[in-house]
């Protein structure tokens, strides 16, 4: 499923003393099976863009359109669209309210009239795919477990309406390292499993460099760049000026660099980094 | 909402902004028992004396006030209607089986007017002052009946709290709705019933939230010594000076001319 | 020196659990020092932390703060006073609508006289580089300054310690490092004891002493060198390292003769500069 965000400007509150502009003229193509992250600080825009791609708010100009159709055109099917783009706000556990498991994953699916046989099917899937055990959990209220475990239950009710389109707002956002890192395998396991279009909004450099494969950067309701996760990092000087930061391990390797150090910069893991310096320790001692 | 002017504070630092909240609300209270105890049009003269007054005083004009009206003008213009057709008297115009008296139509306006002095002049109040000295008026003012077993602190720590927290519920509220739309939630079609039903996925998170917020919050506000009224002092405390004194003669001598008025016209 | 706070032997079961969600719990701080507690959630840290001032008493076993007993009934306000507490949820701790009658919230209930309150109230605001804020209302603020507003709040209690319960998780990076260097700040220049609980490491690494927990206990303890180094060990309780200390350590495994103790940026970039 490919998105495409055209001139998009979204104004808050038109005509009135709290009037702001949100969104100012984007431009974004997103290809089938691409693995997005989107950076920039609070107040941004990254929310407000997010909440456009599956119609929770309409721009004030220009347009988005999914899969050659216009998504704001009198003919769309908003609610046929809304469920093929999932969006998993920020906090999700926030939003559960049945008394089981089950029923509160079950919420999607049945709202978008499936039948029973189907619902209870993807709720089985999806519950597993975030990692919980169906029968252990399928009964039991959601406010008993964990703050990790209600989180991914909010996640599973997203996916069990099979989206083609994960939007994934802060999804690690109060998690403790290890339900993080949990999370985002999760994420990366999914998008190999059912082949699907995945946008991470996230403020941790170093989990979008070693997941996401292209980069969108916000700045005051502006989109200033997009590119592979390798060329937004390499401009360190450029994001540290719009107060975000680059990875702990890419700023070694570039003050390596800046010392005259022949090793290659523009590194994304720690693994990487690792086999660059063990690789110019090699030359060294060859030569 | 955002039309809605009535009771929205104007921050200033005009006369009328810097009296005491007790005299403002004890002055509202007088004038609200006021409009009731005037019989005739010309008494209303001293009302829209105060009005007007203030008005000078505290720089909000008089057509910033009446903008705050606009939410409520259907119910101003129900008393005007009902009471135009249900009083009997001499008949000036019959529209089928009601009849149009000269009565009805005095005393018709005569409450509308009434009702818009009334809102007027008691939004005045809530322009002027800050809810956070309002709620502290009130405190005050109630103290005295503790021990009847009005609990005065306890209120005004409820209200702040309320105010505090108003904002916040409006944000969350409108996150929650916008998850659940996500999810296919339909908040706006289906009949009365259907709609409640739907308001479900919205009102379950919504009160686990103020739960959750609550208990954290009392134990926020007992980590910083919190333990009732008792003992505790204020960093702004109510104080009344020559103007709050002054406003009392001057509104005193509004009252009395309009008591007088009763009797001379 | 002097210790302000002291655990011997402490225990702590919630009422309605079987298990204990702290065992055996022994540590001295001392004044002015900067501990940071590090553990997975579920750990116990926060229920560490609300045991230092108070808001839990020990099932069994003594806390106690400036040399007062956290279980004494009469003496509860004084402890509390003195070991001020931040919480998780920025807004679920601001009582009042504008942002310097949230400061006087703690000083009015101790019964401080009003003027005295007004200079603390102007005082902690400044602390925390928050004065222009004074007569905002809160729910305008950005997370971090909201955290700032809540610090200002204890400050305002002229407290000796204050215990810091994951004060950042919430919040953007930005909001992050203005808590963080706020924290420093009064640590350095007023002396404060604190106790940051926290599960970002990069903040760790900036306190004197770090203590890990796991499954309830206290599991290590030391500098954040000491403990940082050991990362087998962190990690198989959950944790992170930096990547740099992540680095060094993966270098050392191929035979590469590296400092084995690297936390900074700085710091590592030196040390490879002098093997490349």
């Amino acid at each position: 499923m490919s998105i495409i965000v055209k001139n998009l400007t979204h104004v808050y509150m038109p005509g009135t003393p709290f009037e702001s502009t949100a969104l100012k003229d984007i431009n974004w193509k997103i290809e089938d099976g691409e693995f997005w992250g989107l950076i920039g600080h609070t107040g941004s825009g990254k929310s407000t863009l997010i909440q456009h791609l599956n119609g929770l708010l309409k721009p004030t100009a220009g347009e988005i359109i999914i899969d050659g159709e216009n998504l704001h055109a009198k003919s769309a099917r908003l609610k046929e669209i809304r469920q093929k783009i999932g969006l998993v706000f920020q906090y999700p556990e926030h939003q559960l309210f049945e008394e089981t498991v089950e029923k509160d994953v079950a919420f999607g699916p049945k709202n978008m009239g499936l039948p029973e046989d189907v619902v209870g099917k993807r709720v089985r899937e999806a519950i597993e795919q975030v990692g919980l055990n169906y029968d252990a959990v399928k009964d039991k209220s959601p406010f008993e477990l964990s703050g990790g475990q209600m989180r991914r239950v909010a996640i599973a009710g997203v996916l069990a309406m099979n989206p083609e389109v994960l939007i994934l707002d802060e999804p690690t956002a109060g998690l403790d390292p290890l339900g993080r890192d949990e999370i985002l395998e999760e994420i990366v396991a999914l998008r190999k499993k059912r082949n699907i279009t995945v946008i991470l909004v996230s403020h941790s450099m170093e989990d979008i460099a070693r997941l996401v494969d292209k980069i969108a950067v916000m700045h005051r309701g502006k989109m200033i760049k997009q590119g592979s996760s390798r060329e937004i990092f390499r401009d360190y000087k450029g994001l540290t000026s719009i107060g975000l930061g680059i990875p702990q391990i890419t700023e070694l390797m570039m003050r390596l660099r800046e010392r005259g150090k022949d090793v290659a910069c523009d590194v994304l893991t720690v693994e990487e980094a690792r086999a660059e310096i063990l690789k110019a320790l090699r030359r060294k001692g060859s030569a | 909402m955002r039309e809605i002017t009535i009771g929205q504070y104007i921050p200033g630092n005009s006369a009328v902004h810097r009296l005491d909240p007790r005299t403002k609300i004890i002055v509202t209270l007088f004038y609200m028992i006021l409009l009731f105890l005037l019989n005739n049009f010309q008494g209303y003269v001293f009302p829209v004396a105060f009005i007007v007054l203030a008005s000078v005083l505290s720089g909000i004009s008089i057509k910033y006030m009446l903008k705050g009206l606009r939410p409520l003008i259907f119910i101003i213009a129900l008393t005007f209607i009902l009471n135009i057709f249900m009083i009997k008297g001499r008949i000036l115009y019959e529209i089928g089986p009601l009849d149009l008296t000269y009565e009805g139509l005095y005393q018709g306006a005569f409450m509308a007017i009434r009702l818009v002095l009334l809102i007027v002049g008691t939004s005045l109040l809530t322009l002027t002052t800050s809810p956070i000295s309002l709620t502290d008026g009130i405190e005050k003012l109630l103290s005295p009946f503790k021990k009847l077993g009005i609990p005065a602190h306890e209120l005004a720590m409820m209200m702040t709290i309320a105010l505090r927290f108003i904002p916040t519920l409006l944000e969350e509220t409108d996150k929650i709705m916008k998850a659940q739309m996500a999810r296919g939630a339909d908040f706006e079609s289906g009949n009365i019933i259907k709609r409640a039903k739907n308001m479900v996925p919205l009102l379950v998170p919504l009160f686990i939230s103020a739960f959750r917020r609550a208990d954290e919050l009392a134990m926020a506000m007992e980590a910083r010594c919190y333990r009732g009224g008792e003992n505790r002092t204020r960093m702004k405390e109510l104080k009344m000076t020559s103007l709050d004194y002054m406003t009392y003669v001057i509104f005193s001598t509004i009252v009395l001319g309009a008591l007088i008025s009763r009797y001379l016209w | 020196m002097t210790a302000e706070i002291i655990a011997q032997g402490v225990y702590y079961q919630y009422a309605q659990d079987n298990n204990l969600a702290l065992k055996d719990i022994n540590f001295k701080i001392d004044k002015g020092e900067f501990v940071a507690i590090i553990g997975p959630n579920g750990s116990g840290k926060s229920t560490l932390a609300k045991l230092l001032n108070g808001i839990f008493v020990p099932t069994k076993g003594e806390i106690y703060v400036d040399g007062v007993n956290t279980a004494s009934k009469e003496d509860i306000w004084k402890v509390r006073q003195k070991a001020g507490m931040v919480f998780q949820n920025p807004d679920n701790q601001i009582v009042a609508t504008v942002v310097e009658e949230d400061v006087a919230f703690g000083p009015e209930n101790l019964g401080i006289p009003p003027a005295e309150i007004r200079i603390r109230v102007r005082e902690a605001l400044e602390a925390v580089e928050l004065t222009e804020y004074a007569h905002k209302a809160p729910h305008l603020l950005s997370g971090g300054q909201k955290q700032r507003v809540a610090i200002a709040g204890i400050l305002a209690m002229k407290p000796q310690c204050i215990i810091l319960d994951e004060p950042t998780a919430m919040l953007d990076p930005v909001g992050r490092k203005e808590v963080i260097s706020t924290v420093k700040k009064l640590n350095r220049e007023e002396g404060k004891t604190i106790v940051l609980i926290t599960h970002f490491m990069d903040e760790a690494v900036q306190a004197d002493r770090v203590f890990v927990m796991s499954n309830g206990q206290v599991v290590m303890e030391g500098t954040p060198r000491q403990v940082f180094t050991r990362v087998e060990k962190l990690k198989s309780i959950g944790l992170d390292v930096p990547q740099v200390t992540e680095l060094s350590y993966q270098l050392r495994k191929a035979g590469i003769e590296i400092r084995p103790d690297l936390l900074t940026l700085e710091e590592t970039v030196d040390c490879l500069c002098q093997l490349l």
